[in-house]
């Protein structure tokens, strides 16, 4: 390969791959024994959506209003921006998405479940979180921090943006749904740049999340 | 060159035993391993002619480990007589990693210090120019540059200002990739600017069409960034041998012989590679000795590299 076929558009990269991945052990050890919390966290969301009710629903998306203003400060304002300045103007992102998921859990109608869950749209949610919970942590093993640097549900952006998409992809009211998918979504491209510029291969699981989840929320069924 | 801010008894002993340690190897041995110097064609300032980067190498964030292993690097810059270390307030947190450096290795008295200002915003300049003071735990830089020309109808007269009143010793700009390199030209001529830094390397020539030339006429040092186009040449030559010729110019590996073909310019002041690594950082001061390439040997070299992208 010639060196001009190598040369690639990452300028604006601030970051190696290697100080990335180490936030994320750096931010575990910070908050421990929150990881494990967050994890027990993440169960109850796989529990209450395997067979959802509008009130767990809504539950659901007041619970992860919570969580979108804690990962917003503590992980985004407080590690994040440690090596990317940049990463201080996406936490107005979560905020706006924690109020918009909160209006979301006090209206009724929010909590309206989407017919045939069988179907395969109705499957993506779910997938998703199980995904965001259980999963993704995992990919961290193929690091050299290993499940030390994991991205945690609940404590770091990337799982609770699949998770909260996955959420949303189970609702019936999907108007709403798709207007409180734009921040995850957003969330989601600007870390799959950023992965795709690291030259990493895990780009491929916010752009394959969104793609999955948005597949989900334009379709009735 | 440096201004130290947190001068104490323990930094005063730990410098005075640097000292005595370092006069202990006769100086004909030191020589030898000092890196070459070039001149401030503005102040008759002489200067290591390799410095360090700091762009993503030294952007770290809090993290202790990378911390300590820069400030590793940052003692073999020193140990192996290295000065200028670049950096700006754009480099996330490199300037605060640069800062814990010095501090851990007692605030080395051979610091050049070059940093930049980075805002579009003329108000925000000062209180920029503080934040970065406060991150390097200085009190004074050697040499303030406008990053990539921003604002710099702004910033220039407010640094010449600052270098008339002492607050920094040199003024100067840059650029990076033959961006704007047309303004950057008519500052060059029209502007008293003691400094210009650009991106030169074996295949990036294009400073040598009309800046270069300009700065050896007007007396105005060059900083070469990017030497390596951050780590790419380095990485695409890692697997080729080496030339034949490499002996010649006494360089051991594929980055001493990049180093060695722009320090081979004579309008180059101070080449500047960032790295993360100790080995390196070594390598690269190396690179800063005799033989360098003549304008005839740089031809073959950049030709050479040429051939094989
Ligand atoms: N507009 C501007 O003002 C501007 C723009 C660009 C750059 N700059 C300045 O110029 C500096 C240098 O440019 P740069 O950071 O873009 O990149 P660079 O110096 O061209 O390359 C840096 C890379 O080269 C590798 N490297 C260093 N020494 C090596 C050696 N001996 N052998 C093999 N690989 C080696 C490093 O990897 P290892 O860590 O593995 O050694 C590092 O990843 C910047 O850090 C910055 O201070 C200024």
């Amino acid at each position: 390969m010639t060196f001009w076929e190598r040369y690639r558009p990452e300028e604006l990269l601030l970051f190696s791959e290697q100080v990335y991945w180490r936030l994320f052990d750096l931010h575990n050890q910070a908050w421990w024994p929150a990881p494990i919390i967050a994890l027990l966290l993440g169960g109850g969301l796989i529990l209450a959506t395997v067979r959802p009710t509008p009130a767990r629903l809504r539950v659901c998306l007041g619970g992860l209003a919570t969580l979108w203003v804690f990962v917003g400060f503590a992980y985004l304002n407080a590690r994040y921006a440690t090596i990317n300045w940049a990463a201080r103007y996406a936490v107005p992102l979560f905020v706006v998405e924690a109020v918009l998921l909160v209006a979301a859990a006090l209206f009724p109608g929010t909590g309206r479940v989407r017919d045939h869950r069988r179907a395969w749209p109705g499957l993506v949610g779910p997938g998703l979180i199980v995904y965001a919970v259980i999963l993704h942590p995992l990919t961290a093993l193929s690091r050299e921090t290993g499940l030390s640097g994991a991205e945690v549900f609940g404590l770091t952006p990337d799982p609770l943006a699949i998770a909260t998409l996955g959420t949303l992809s189970l609702s019936g009211n999907r108007l709403p749904a798709m207007a409180l998918s734009a921040a995850p979504t957003i969330w989601l491209l600007v870390s799959a740049t950023t992965l795709f510029a690291l030259d990493s291969i895990l780009a491929w699981v916010p752009l394959c999340a969104v793609v999955l989840a948005w597949a989900a929320l334009l379709n009735p069924r | 060159m440096t201004h130290r801010l947190n001068l104490n008894r323990r930094t005063v002993i730990k410098g005075m035993m640097l000292a005595s340690a370092a006069t202990l190897v006769p100086p004909w041995i030191r020589a030898e391993t000092r890196p070459m110097m070039r001149t401030i064609p503005s102040s008759g300032e002489r200067i290591p002619s390799v410095g360090l980067g700091t762009w993503i190498t030294f952007n770290v964030g809090q993290d202790p480990v990378l911390l300590d292993e820069r400030a590793a690097v940052m003692q073999a810059f020193f140990e192996d007589g290295g000065a200028m270390i670049d950096s700006s307030p754009m480099y996330g947190s490199s300037q605060a990693t640069v800062g814990y450096g010095l501090d851990k290795l007692g605030y080395p008295e051979s610091l050049f210090s070059a940093d930049k200002v980075w805002t579009g915003n003329p108000n925000r300049r000062q209180s920029q120019i503080a934040e970065s003071l406060d991150d390097w735990r200085q009190e004074h830089f050697d040499l303030l540059q406008v990053h990539n020309l921003v604002a710099w109808r702004d910033h220039l007269p407010r640094l010449q200002k600052m270098k008339a009143n002492g607050e920094i010793r040199y003024v100067g700009i840059t650029t990076s990739d033959g961006r704007r390199h047309d303004q950057f030209e008519s500052i060059m001529r029209s502007e008293r600017i003691d400094f210009a830094q650009l991106s030169y390397n074996i295949l990036n020539r294009e400073a040598e069409k009309r800046l270069l030339p300009l700065a050896r006429d007007e007396g105005i040092a060059v900083i070469a960034n990017r030497p390596f186009q951050q780590d790419r040449l380095t990485q695409w030559l890692a697997d080729k041998p080496l030339p034949p010729w490499a002996d010649e110019l006494k360089a051991t590996s594929w980055a001493q012989i990049l180093l060695k073909f722009i320090l081979g310019h004579p309008a180059i002041t101070c080449v500047i590679p960032a790295t993360t690594r100790v080995d390196h950082v070594r390598e690269n001061l190396a690179a800063a000795r005799e033989p360098l390439p003549d304008a005839a040997m740089r031809e073959r070299m950049a030709a050479f590299v040429r051939d094989l992208a």
